[in-house]
């Protein structure tokens, strides 16, 4: 006789798969983008701006971050503390920028190269599939001196779930009912600087540089949020302008207020860098590979050729 | 334990003052290396910052153990070893260390642990300026540059926070801010000249001229007999299986190899300095006051 305490495990699977699929987006409803970051302030440094714009124009933004953030702060504060203020703030930030949700997936920064890359993938993909995004925006795992090199194993897990989001990986999912999911368009930013001269792919694979005038200010709030990281920021600069005989009469103390402006003052010179190539006033720019909605592209001829109509 | 902001800033006032070691007279450099390749590269330009009254350090990541003709792993790692030493003397460098991971096995060893192993070292030695392999050279087929500049690179950047190496948070050297640092690699990228993008953002490319500490850099690659060897006799190898030979090498003893070795480096420093003004030169990428520093505060 079975206890009534214990189910078996088939009869949980299609209750699970149930609730999977209530809790999906609906088919059919508002537009949305999954924004993948390494640290809580990652994405919105490379691409707060362009995702402020869609958040204007309706779509919905989550956010996966795949770092817990304990290391970035200076002043004492432990792995603990770093975290705990520096997640706060992230979530404050995200907020003002207008994301939906942020998943933190609460991986030990500066630690992310131990982890294996398919469990990252894994984890980023679930959720891919769960929110079925249009656009995705992730870290690019190909830009040169990045010297946080948890961007790079970010990156390169979360580029993988453009192929791996089929339900061909994770069947635990599909058999929960959370199918796979082809993300249409994905934009690959760079988090801390321009991109070099000559980015661009080829066929669907395009650079794109985004006017990002009119969302610049809710960019540059957002980033202001992130107090305990820009403070960290702003000692750390201090740090090397006195080691360099260099101090400058900005940073003589650190406090929120000078903290605050010299991390405006970076995100300002990187949007008028990336602006000036483009001719903006402030810019964002990306490898870009997708089609946009409504928009068709002829197939190709190898493919047509072996192409019948429907029955 | 609960922190409001202004306790916060406070603390974060007096720990940038508790960080910044005395200044020494003159530039503290630390070397990481993949391997011996990197007198070819960085040599001369550390050899200039000596000169200058510089005190430098060498840390080797791996053990050379397979840069010979006809010895075996651990004779080889020895040999390279007391070489690289005798070399790094000569130009100048007070001590080298070397961690002794296999070369050209430095992929099986997790990024984490030679990075934290190298964070350790700067915060002992709290260098002013480092050279390391550059990770993002294109077209280097040395992976073991590669595998050694990226946990070089992520230590340059994380020896500065406080939550690294907890467990000789208390026991161990605070943590450390490196204002300059150098990217080194063969000249092999077509495009390591052209500056990715502005100062603040990204290290821009630089050239040494290094025509009057090149005798000195010569001394010490010479010393690097095992090596200097080893490239010789591979050369003779692969001239005689594709029908050719070069005369100073007919008979390959010191001399001829020596004859190389200046070949090789008056070559590499000349290609370096092409286009410049300079008659030889090493190339770098090199991150200093700028990098990562709004234009706004560096006037």
């Amino acid at each position: 006789m079975v206890s009534p305490l214990r189910i078996d495990a088939r009869l949980l699977l299609p209750l699970l798969a149930g609730v999977a699929l209530a809790q999906q987006p609906e088919a059919g409803g508002r537009r949305s983008i999954v924004a993948i970051t390494a640290g809580g302030g990652d994405y919105l440094k490379g691409a707060g701006g362009t995702l402020a714009r869609f958040i204007g124009e309706g779509y919905r933004v989550y956010v996966i971050q795949a770092g817990n953030d304990e290391k970035t702060s200076v002043g004492g504060l432990s792995p603990a503390q770093t975290r705990l203020a520096n997640n706060a703030e992230s979530e404050r930030a995200a907020k003002i920028l207008g994301v939906t949700e942020v998943i933190n997936l609460n991986n030990k920064s500066g630690e992310l190269s131990q982890l294996s890359s398919n469990e990252l993938r894994n984890q980023m993909s679930a959720l891919i599939r769960y929110f079925k995004p249009q656009k995705l925006f992730l870290p690019d795992p190909f830009i040169h001196y990045e010297p946080d090199w948890d961007q790079f194993w970010t990156a390169r897990a979360a580029e993988e779930t453009n192929y791996s989001n089929s339900g061909y990986f994770l069947p635990e999912l599909t058999r929960m009912g959370i199918k796979g999911h082809g993300v249409p368009e994905t934009y690959y930013y760079s988090a801390h600087r321009p991109y070099r001269p000559g980015e661009g792919g080829h066929s669907d694979a395009k650079f794109m540089p985004i006017d990002i005038s009119a969302t610049f200010q809710r960019k540059v709030e957002s980033c202001l949020a992130l107090g305990t990281v820009n403070c960290a920021y702003a000692t750390h600069v201090k740090q090397r302008l006195e080691l360099m005989n260099k101090p400058s009469s900005l940073l003589r103390e650190i406090d929120d207020a000078s903290a605050a402006a010299l991390a405006r003052a970076w995100v300002e010179e990187l949007a008028l860098t990336i602006g000036a190539k483009h001719g903006f006033t402030y810019g964002e720019e990306f490898n870009y590979h997708g089609t946009a909605p409504g928009e068709k592209r002829p197939l190709p001829p190898w493919i047509m050729e072996r192409a019948k109509p429907r029955p | 334990m609960k922190m409001n902001r202004r306790e916060f800033l406070a603390v974060a006032t007096m720990a940038t003052a508790a960080v910044l070691p005395a200044q020494p007279a003159g530039k503290v450099v630390l070397i990481v290396a993949a391997d011996a390749s990197w007198f070819s590269h960085a040599a001369g330009t550390v050899a200039k910052m000596i000169g200058e009254g510089a005190t430098a350090r060498l840390v080797r990541i791996g053990n050379d153990e397979k840069e010979s003709w006809g010895l075996s792993p651990e004779e080889t790692a020895f040999r390279n070893r007391t070489e690289c030493e005798a070399a790094a003397k000569l130009l100048g460098i007070g001590e080298t260390i070397s961690l002794g991971y296999r070369s050209s096995e430095l992929r099986d060893v997790p990024h984490t642990t030679m990075r934290d192993r190298i964070i350790a070292l700067i915060r002992h030695f709290r260098p002013s300026v480092m050279f390391i392999p550059n990770p993002h050279a294109e077209h280097d087929r040395n992976l073991d540059r590669y595998y050694a500049g990226a946990a070089a690179e992520d230590a340059w950047h994380c020896a500065r926070f406080e939550n690294f190496l907890p467990a000789v948070k208390d026991s161990g050297p605070p943590p450390h801010l490196v204002p300059e640092v150098y990217y080194y690699s063969p000249p092999v990228d077509p495009r390591r000249r052209e500056p990715e993008s502005s100062s603040t953002f990204v290290p821009q490319p630089v050239r040494i001229d290094i025509g009057s500490v090149f005798p000195a850099k010569l001394r010490a690659v010479r010393a690097l007999k095992t090596v200097n060897r080893s490239i010789t006799m591979r050369l003779k190898q692969t001239l005689e299986s594709t029908g050719r030979s070069l005369p100073p090498l007919h008979n390959v003893n010191s001399a001829s190899i020596d004859k190389l070795v200046e070949e090789n480096l008056r070559g590499l420093a000349a290609l370096s300095a092409e286009g410049s003004s300079y008659q030889l030169a090493e190339e770098f990428r090199y991150a200093g006051i700028d990098y990562g520093i709004p234009a706004a505060y560096r006037r």
